[in-house]
């Protein structure tokens, strides 16, 4: 614990010291509001006129706060995560290597899972405090709202959370495998839109046999898609491998940045 | 203290060092000679556990550098060739934080700090950035560093290097301090540096020890670069050059 917390308040206090804190926090604030203003502006507009989706002039949905304000708000987010991110994370293992300080690290007498873990909840605490706008519009609409789906709004703030934790496991990785703060930046948000798009190619493939075995590769797809499972707890339909699936990528990518970071010895 | 017997570290073809053997008693200051790329990092990062070894043991204090790599990292002190700096901290919180590395609670961090602030002179940049701080002040924060815990073993990796003759004095007699409490081990190619600080000399050559004598011993007569050209072969060189 003590090692994991000086390491933890260490970088926490890099990133205040450092602009990135400051031009990641003022510019999630700043976009989520605008798209958060777009929509709840969009959605006051429509439901003047028509108070859901219609076919043939049958209402076919209702238009609700959850699925029309909030749930597109959550989906929008999830990309710009890709991007902030990887700029909150780039630096945590990259710039050790750059100033040669990881020495200092693998020399010590601590054990490099603490170094990681360390690291990691420094970039989870600046994410939660970056995703707390979110929740001030939540709680508008909650409150001001009529008679709002609360299950659904909670759940894809949570799904919010969960996205934006696994892709600092996927960018701490990142940084464990370079010097270059540049290309650490790149290698996380090339595998977070990996991660998000996979599930796309899932409608074109279907059940494919491979050694005379019936494999549903569409089905293997969708299950490797972060963007499916997130889809699932915005719409509140969450099964139990949604948060597993979140759970396992923070588990293994904080496990192969471990082993990354360790590799110095290899030489 | 330090018992190293047949070490050998290849990086995949090329050779780093080949069946090093020696040993080191408490208290001594033993300098490691040799030019650059002879194998003095390389020997000083096995002892330091930074990386294993091909062949060979190396114990410290009675411990194995590879089994009970814990115990030994926690008596040694280490400054790499480049200083682990980081530059946005203060000079204050750096030492802190790696006396939180080192294991150190905090009240023992906040002595160690005022110790080391002491012995290497830096009281007056305490609170400044590291980032901010001249050469030989940054080569004293490594020092610091290295001394925060009080360890045992004091492993240097140059020093000295890069810094005014002005800086490179106050660094080696504040070495000197420390000599009797601590046991060092500092690398070097710069020969006058060995002569001040060291009572003994291991010289390293093309990754085998080429020599490993008491300072006295070693130059008997002769001064300490001739003896030292001499042992790595280079005297037919320097002879050609002045033709």
């Amino acid at each position: 614990m003590r090692v994991i917390g000086a390491i933890f308040w260490k970088e926490l206090k890099g990133y205040f010291l450092s602009p990135v804190a400051y031009v990641v926090l003022t510019g999630f604030t700043a976009i989520s509001g605008w798209l958060f203003y777009q929509l709840l502006n969009y959605f006051l507009r429509i439901t003047n006129i028509v108070s859901g989706y219609m076919v043939k002039g049958q209402i076919m949905r209702e238009w609700t706060i959850a699925d029309d304000i909030m749930g597109p708000l959550y989906k929008n987010l999830s990309l710009f995560l890709i991007i902030l991110v990887p700029g909150v994370t780039m630096r945590l293992f990259s710039e050790e290597k750059k100033l040669k300080t990881e020495e200092l690290l693998l020399t010590a007498p601590i054990r490099m899972g603490q170094v990681v873990l360390g690291k990691y909840l420094a970039s989870v605490v600046l994410l939660f405090l970056m995703l707390i706008p979110v929740g001030v519009y939540m709680s508008l609409i909650l409150y001001y709202g009529s008679e709002p789906d609360l299950g659904t709004v909670l759940s894809g703030y949570l799904g919010l959370f969960l996205v934006a934790f696994s892709l600092a496991a996927i960018g701490i990785f990142a940084s464990s495998l370079t010097e270059n703060q540049i290309i650490a930046f790149f290698v996380c948000a090339v595998i977070g839109l990996l991660f998000f798009s996979v599930g796309l190619a899932a409608r074109s493939v279907g059940v494919v046999s491979i050694f005379s075995r019936q494999l549903d590769l569409g089905e293997l797809l969708r299950q490797l898609s972060l963007f499916e499972h997130y889809s699932h707890i915005v719409a509140g339909r969450i099964q139990l491998t949604d948060p597993v699936f979140f759970l396992l990528i923070i588990i293994f990518f904080l496990f192969a940045s471990r082993i990354n970071a360790e590799s110095a010895r290899w030489s | 203290m330090i018992e190293v017997e047949h070490l050998t570290k290849y990086y995949g073809e090329v050779r780093g060092i080949e069946d090093i053997s020696f040993k080191i008693g408490k208290g001594e200051i033993v300098g490691f000679l040799g030019p650059n790329g002879s194998g003095k990092t390389t020997t000083m990062r096995i002892l330091v556990c930074y990386m294993p070894a091909t062949s060979g043991k190396a114990r410290i204090a009675g411990f194995d550098v590879e089994s009970r790599s814990m115990e030994v990292r926690k008596k040694i002190g280490y400054l790499p060739e480049h200083p682990p700096l980081y530059n946005e901290m203060t000079v204050r919180s750096y030492l802190g934080f790696v006396g939180r590395l080192r294991g150190l609670d905090r009240k023992q961090a906040r002595e160690g700090i005022e110790r080391v602030a002491h012995t290497c002179s830096l009281d007056e940049v305490i609170d400044r950035m590291i980032g901010h701080l001249s050469k030989g002040f940054r080569q004293r924060v490594g020092l610091a560093q290295a001394l925060i815990h009080n360890p045992e073993l004091l492993v240097l990796d140059e020093p000295t290097i890069g810094l005014d003759p002005k800086q490179n004095a106050e660094i080696r007699s504040l070495i000197k301090s420390l000599a009797g409490s601590h046991t060092i081990i500092l690398s070097t190619h710069i020969l006058p540096e060995v002569a001040l600080t060291c009572e003994r000399v291991i010289v390293i050559h093309q990754g085998r020890i080429a020599a490993d004598a008491r300072l006295e011993e070693f130059t008997r007569g002769q001064d300490l670069e001739q003896a030292f050209l001499k042992l790595i072969g280079a005297e037919e060189l320097e002879k050609k050059r002045c033709e």
